[in-house]
């Protein structure tokens, strides 16, 4: 397993550097200057020459590749073009509020659709269950910005329980989290029933059941175990259209994340922003690639790595 | 079993949730605070760099800074600020008397090196309000309250360019990193800015005006989302919401303990021609669009109570401006000087436009649509701001959607800034426009100047670099806790006077 990990790790670093070189060009290729950006409609061909200089663009890209790639294996990202400040520090500095409401979201997500799911499991083609799976097609189908807007209209403006935007106490978590899980709640109720119904018409079941255990022990006990394995994998991939979603979920309730630093620095042509908010991702991305790989290790017994 | 037991579980925690919900309303505001949600967002605090020209900043700047002098809109006069009286020497001298008795916020004394500090610094940051200020020559000291400016050549915008100078201590360097802990000498205080998120000013208790601030503590607000902003405003999460559509003014007229206003910009929105690119150079294509667009129909329903129609190259409250005549809509004229122009059946072109301002799509989908009515075929381009930019700076562009104007609020900072030949903006040139251009910005004398700029607004309005739609208004809806708080007269504002009742 130390064997697995360490590998895997020297390969994380190949996919950050990859995506680095990627992003690099991306930026540079895309049309729009980030002088011009940076100076607005009051730029003039001498002040967007002065700020070109500023900014190290009128090196050659070689040479500005090699500059980025020296600094950034020495740990410094580079300055905001915007901001002034660093690049690397910004990207941190809207971590914590990006984690929570993934977290919140990730969690509800998973308690919802794995109640739900069992429900719809447990009583088959029942009216409930039809119900259920009619609720999370909507679910899934509508669209994150939407659902943000009707949920303030209906919780803040209406109900007046719940605060319509910002970040603060758990309060402030609860509409942003809830929209933002919608789409997985409704993607993993299906995938937890379909699971359940796969494993429960499995051998293992039968024997379980003969042996005299009650469906619901059968379902706790046995069916769970097995039918995580695909559930986590959902999970692990689905973090990446968790990121897309956080971003409008962000602009819509005024949550200062990474979602809305990253839109805005693109939107800037912010060069070192955008690529700071990058690695961070790539870095991210492959860490929980690697634990669900590991979870699965936990999970089911008979997967080992050498 | 336990699938029952965890399902009942989960109906008394969302009951327990709702309950608690159903007793807890909005968060009570702090006695004293003020939260006003505007329609940018904060980029820096710096009011000389990058950002020194947005909108945004110059708002900060009524608060958190001063300047030395202040342009009156009501009495159309410049009034002191951190300067009581000021003179021309000579036309390139100006001599200003600096206010005694003003503290920083970090207790320091304003004096006149403040004032060379500022200028200075705001050169050497090169950011877009550098060239404002590219002409000043030296700055002298004859003693800590007097100040003498010299400038190259006479400069006649200096005073306006100085309504929007932030004065900031004496020795401050010309780094950014100053945003991060700005000091001022303005109403308010820094105390702590959370990007994207808030930016909290304290009351500075020793402002130099008596009985002002009026709040103890104002908070801007980022919500990005506009009918978020405006939901905040109706369930009281914030006092005032500036920039709202048409729609959701509406709605929160109805609203109880919401009041909404509407009040003047220094601003224009304009379909800009690009006169270098045939079909434009020719004057008969230019006037021809001038007729082909119904004015006066977009400004009455799709931007109904948020612009006036455009009576002149630039808004009617900014310094200077002149009443120009109307001109007709009349499709049977516009096709007539099209055929007389070689276009008897039109041509095709393309406007290009970014989001920003309210209402852009529709306005562009307006003119699209009544070009077509003449045999103008457009092509409707939404462009991101960064390509548009491109486009726009570099003259790669047939028609495009501007919005002139602000800053100052003195004519040179649309007029020859936009419409000069040197600046390469419009493609648009004329040499009688560009010397008047020249003297007007040499001149010290304001009535001069006016004179000039009046003939400046009749060539532009005649030779149509550009078919000028709408003076945008501002809105504002507020909470009627809020006392003091008018909409101002300009997009520019301070809420110094407003107070909030508990």
């Amino acid at each position: 397993m130390g064997g697995f990990i360490a590998r895997r790790l020297l390969a994380a670093l190949l996919v950050v550097w990859g995506a680095l070189t990627v992003i690099f060009l991306i930026v540079r290729v895309l049309p729009g200057d980030p002088a011009a950006v940076l100076l607005g409609t009051y730029a003039t061909p001498q002040l967007i020459a002065e700020q070109r200089e500023r900014l190290g663009l009128n090196r050659p890209r070689a040479v500005q590749y090699v500059l980025f790639m020296r600094q950034a294996v020495l740990g410094d990202w580079g300055r905001s073009y915007y901001e002034g400040s660093g690049a690397m520090g910004l990207v941190l500095a809207r971590v914590p509020a990006t984690t929570e409401l993934a977290a919140a979201s990730l969690t509800l997500s998973v308690a919802a659709s794995f109640v739900l799911g069992s429900v719809a499991a447990r009583w088959a083609h029942s009216v409930l269950d039809r119900l259920i799976e009619t609720l999370s097609l909507v679910a899934q189908a509508a669209p994150n910005f939407w659902l943000g807007l009707v949920a303030i209209l209906i919780f803040s403006r209406d109900l007046k329980w719940l605060p319509s935007f910002g970040r603060g106490g758990l309060w402030h978590l609860v509409l942003p989290a809830v929209t933002l899980s919608m789409q997985f709640i409704g993607l993993l109720t299906r995938l937890t029933r379909a699971g359940i119904l796969e494993m429960a018409g499995q051998d293992f079941a039968r024997t379980a059941r003969a042996k005299g255990l009650p469906e619901t022990g059968v379902l706790v006990r046995h069916i769970y175990r097995n039918m995580l394995i695909p559930v986590v994998t959902m999970i692990g991939l689905q973090l990446g259209t968790l990121v897309g979603g956080v971003v409008v979920t962000e602009t819509v309730f005024a949550w200062p994340g990474l979602g809305r630093l990253i839109v805005t620095a693109i939107e800037n042509r912010d060069y070192p922003l955008v690529q700071a908010a990058v690695v961070f991702t790539a870095v991210v991305f492959v860490l929980s690639n690697l634990a669900a790989d590991v979870a699965y290790a936990c999970l089911d017994p008979r997967i080992r790595y050498q | 079993m336990v699938v029952r037991r965890s399902v009942a579980a989960v109906v008394l925690v969302g009951l327990l949730l709702v309950g608690l919900g159903a007793g807890m309303t909005t968060a009570a505001p702090a006695p004293g605070t003020l939260r006003v949600s505007y329609l940018q967002r904060i980029l820096s605090l710096d009011p000389h760099g990058s950002a020194g020209a947005e909108r945004m900043s110059w708002i900060i700047g009524r608060h958190l800074y001063n300047q030395l002098v202040s342009w009156d809109y009501t009495a159309k006069k410049f009034q002191p600020q951190l300067a009581l009286r000021w003179r021309n020497v000579d036309p390139t001298t100006w001599e200003f008397e600096l206010r005694r008795g003003v503290k920083f916020h970090d207790g320091r004394d304003f004096t006149a090196a403040s004032v060379k500090t500022s200028l200075e610094r705001v050169i050497a940051m090169k950011g877009p309000l550098a060239p404002l200020f590219a002409p000043v020559q030296s700055v002298e000291m004859p003693d800590p309250y007097r100040v003498i400016i010299k400038t190259q050549d006479p400069v006649g915008t200096l005073l306006s360019s100085l309504t929007i100078l932030a004065m900031v201590p004496a020795g401050t360097p010309p780094t950014p990193d100053f945003g991060d802990h700005p000091i001022g000498t303005g109403p308010f205080k820094f105390t702590e800015f959370v990007r994207d998120a808030r930016l909290v000013l304290d009351a500075n208790p020793n402002y130099w005006q008596q009985g002002v601030p009026k709040a103890q503590r104002l908070i801007f607000v980022d919500i990005p989302e506009v009918a978020a902003r405006a939901t905040a405003v109706e369930t009281g999460e914030i006092d005032i919401a500036v920039g709202l559509p048409p729609e959701e003014m509406k709605r929160l007229r109805t609203i109880q303990g919401v009041k909404v206003e509407v009040g003047p910009t220094t601003l224009t929105r304009a379909l800009w021609i690009n006169a270098s690119r045939p079909p434009f150079t020719d004057v008969r294509v230019r006037h021809a669009l001038q007729h082909a667009i119904n004015v006066n129909a977009i400004t009455s329903s799709l931007v109904a109570g948020i612009a006036t129609p455009s009576t002149s190259s630039i808004a009617s409250n900014v310094v200077c401006y002149a009443k120009m005549p109307s001109i007709s809509y009349d499709t049977t004229l516009a096709r007539k000087l099209l055929a007389e122009a070689g276009f008897p059946r039109g041509f095709d072109t393309s406007i290009k436009w970014t989001e920003g301002n309210p209402k852009e799509r529709e306005v562009s989908d307006a003119i699209v649509g009544q070009l077509a009515l003449v045999g103008i075929r457009v092509r409707n381009m939404q462009q991101p701001r960064a390509i548009w930019l491109d486009d726009l700076l570099k003259l790669n562009w047939d028609f495009e959607i501007a919005t002139t104007g602000g800053g100052t609020g003195d004519p040179d900072f649309t007029l020859r800034r936009l419409y000069h030949t040197r600046s390469k903006r419009t493609g648009w040139s004329n040499p009688e426009f560009d010397k008047l251009m020249d003297d007007a910005a040499a001149s010290v004398n304001l009535q001069q100047r006016c004179a000039m700029y009046k003939r400046a607004q009749e060539i532009i309005w005649d030779q149509g670099p550009a078919v000028f739609l709408f003076d945008p208004l501002e809105s504002y809806a507020y909470r009627t806790r809020v006392q003091g708080f008018t909409a101002p007269p300009a997009e520019i504002f301070s809420v110094a006077n407003a107070a909030v009742s508990p």
